[in-house]
């Protein structure tokens, strides 16, 4: 029982991260994302084509896979140049596709991915380092879970500081009229694709983990399902809320896994999993309906019209 | 109002401050603007009017950059700035206000003041997060200038709210003193009075009238004459997006090209119509 709970907790450090990049576009810049699987597609993997098929060592492989997601961001971001709301969430739900796709059977890509097969044994380096860190009394999840949690810790201080700073407040202003930022002496093509290449790195950093965690990569692991998993708990935790990310995701889990703990005499492990879904759906029409600014998030800034 | 609107006063020799050249644009088949060349001399007010559809937005979006012009040539203090981006634009002194006002709702009034401070170390990603001394002493100083703005324009009670909770008045006020915080050789003002009440609406151009002692250059879209009348030096007017003629508001007043601009073909209501447009609003009549 313990090890299951400690795999969710892990799981809700993981999304935290992926929702704190989410929030960095939605939340703070007012970029609708829905390909943000994509970032954490190639982050994971950079690190496991790096780590098996070149042999290059694990921190290097990591910083490669977060300069990836990192260009990645750019490419998506590109579209955001001219396109808003609507039209750019068209595009990039597509670009998140297109990219599994790829990963999947693209010419002169699925050699290097292994298409359908996917990657294994990348893992065994990142686990044994454990012991030459001194942390060889943790599990391996216990071991993954401290680094992502930690991970999560300091994206979080480092979004704080940057979103309380001067360039915090750009794109703020981005958020709420682009152009009026534009005719206040702010390149806001620029501030938008830095904000859409740093929520990815973030994002790029949490498929690392995840790769870490499944041990192995496969393309449909990264199904558009994922996005709007990191949107559910978004909204839920409160966008444009910096412990929004966080809190979010840790319900969002403990609800998704939830459904395990009803004794097998009252419902059966197969209605269980339906009764999950029914459970996050139901939160999201709760929150829509009691709560539209999230747990945290600013009833008062929810409430104003532009 | 600050050293460098002082500096502006030195222009006002005759030496026009914004140069337009036969500048067009177009919407598809539509010319929105069809070569309007006109120039701006320094330290004035000036009006652009024309009925609607005549260009002047247009214009004025060509200007700032919004619109990347299809001809024609613009200067701005000696410098080519024709199909510059808009921030390059406002860098150089040159910011426009919007006809329908963009505040920044979701930001304080205050926040929107300092987002407007120009240079901002704290802009650039990586001094957000490895200089903060050096912005916090750059926040100190805009913070303070922009307090001095929003107390100077009666909005400093206003300066932690919500720039949605202000009324369409005072949005026009912050836009104006928003603007003031970039430290703008000119200024344009896509209609300034627009569902402003009659008294903001009066402070609003007092501000002006001030600014523009100090040096500050203004062009003012309008469609109320009595405003156009009472504050412009010089008054220019657009018709199908062509400037028809240009001078004093007495000349303006009784060209015969405007007042057909503005009503079209003569008929037996074109002498009431001319009347309520300017006669019965001629503030000293």
């Amino acid at each position: 029982m313990i090890p299951y709970i400690e795999g969710v907790i892990l799981t809700a450090g993981i999304f935290a991260l992926l929702a704190q990049g989410l929030n960095l576009h939605w939340g703070f810049t007012g970029l609708i994302n829905l390909g943000h699987v994509a970032f954490f597609a190639v982050g994971a993997y950079t690190m496991g084509i790096l780590n098996t098929q070149f042999e290059v060592p694990l921190l290097p492989s990591f910083l490669a896979a977060m300069v990836a997601a990192t260009l990645m961001g750019v490419i998506v971001g590109l579209p955001a140049i001219r396109l808003r709301t609507d039209y750019l969430a068209i595009v990039t739900i597509t670009i998140g596709e297109i990219f599994r796709l790829i990963l999947k059977s693209g010419p002169g890509v699925s050699e290097l991915t292994r298409g359908p097969r996917g990657i294994r044994g990348f893992s065994n380096d990142f686990y044994f380092f454990r012991m030459d860190i001194g942390l060889g009394f943790l599990s391996p999840t216990q071991y993954l879970l401290l680094i992502v949690w930690v991970t999560v810790a300091v994206v979080g201080v480092l979004l704080y500081l940057l979103i309380k700073s001067p360039w915090g407040r750009v794109l703020k202003g981005i958020r709420e009229d682009e152009d009026a930022v534009r005719a206040l002496g702010k390149n806001v093509t620029a501030y938008k694709m830095q904000s859409f290449a740093l929520g990815a790195a973030i994002a790029g950093l949490a498929g690392v983990f995840f790769a870490m965690d499944i041990g192995s990569l496969a393309p449909d692991t990264y199904l558009p399902i994922i996005t709007f998993q990191v949107w559910t708990i978004m909204m839920l935790g409160g966008s444009a809320s910096h412990s929004g990310p966080v809190v979010g995701s840790i319900i969002f889990w403990a609800i998704f896994n939830g459904t395990l703990f009803i004794p097998r005499e009252i419902i059966s492990g197969a209605e269980a999993a339906y009764l999950r879904q029914i459970g996050i759906g139901a939160l999201i029409m709760a929150i829509m309906i009691f709560r539209p600014q999230g747990i945290l998030g600013n009833r008062e800034e929810m409430a104003l019209d532009k | 109002m600050t050293s460098e609107n002082g500096a502006a006063n030195g222009f006002s020799n005759g030496i026009p401050i914004l140069v337009a050249e036969d500048v067009r644009l177009s919407f598809g088949g539509v010319a929105a603007v069809d070569g309007a060349t006109l120039s701006v001399e320094p330290a004035k007010i000036t009006a652009l009017i024309g009925p609607n559809g005549a260009g002047k937005t247009s214009f004025f979006n060509v200007v700032t950059g919004f619109y990347r012009p299809d001809g024609g040539d613009i200067s701005f203090d000696g410098d080519r700035i024709t199909g510059k981006p808009p921030h390059a634009i406002a860098r150089r002194g040159l910011v426009r206000t919007f006809q329908l006002t963009k505040s920044l709702a979701r930001m304080t009034v205050l926040d929107n003041m300092m987002l407007a401070a120009p240079n901002q170390t704290g802009e650039k990603i990586f001094t957000a997060w490895l200089a903060p001394w050096v912005i916090r002493k750059q926040e100190n100083a805009n913070r303070e200038k922009a307090l001095e703005l929003l107390e100077l324009f009666n909005l400093i009670d206003k300066k932690d709210d919500y720039a949605a909770t202000l009324s369409g008045g005072q949005r026009k006020l912050l836009e104006l003193a928003r603007a003031l915080m970039m430290e703008p050789r000119m200024i344009l003002l896509d209609e300034p009075m627009a569902g402003v009440n009659p008294t903001l609406g009066a402070r609003l151009l007092e501000h002006v009238g001030q600014l523009r002692d100090e040096g500050m250059t203004f062009v003012l879209v309008e469609h109320d004459m009595d405003v156009v009348m009472n504050v412009s030096e010089k008054v220019i007017v657009m018709a199908n997006g062509r400037v028809i003629t240009e001078g004093s508001p007495d000349e303006v007043r009784t060209n015969q090209e405007v007042i057909d601009a503005y009503l079209g073909a003569g008929g037996g209501a074109v002498e009431e119509a001319i009347d309520e447009v300017f006669e019965r609003d001629r503030p000293d009549g």
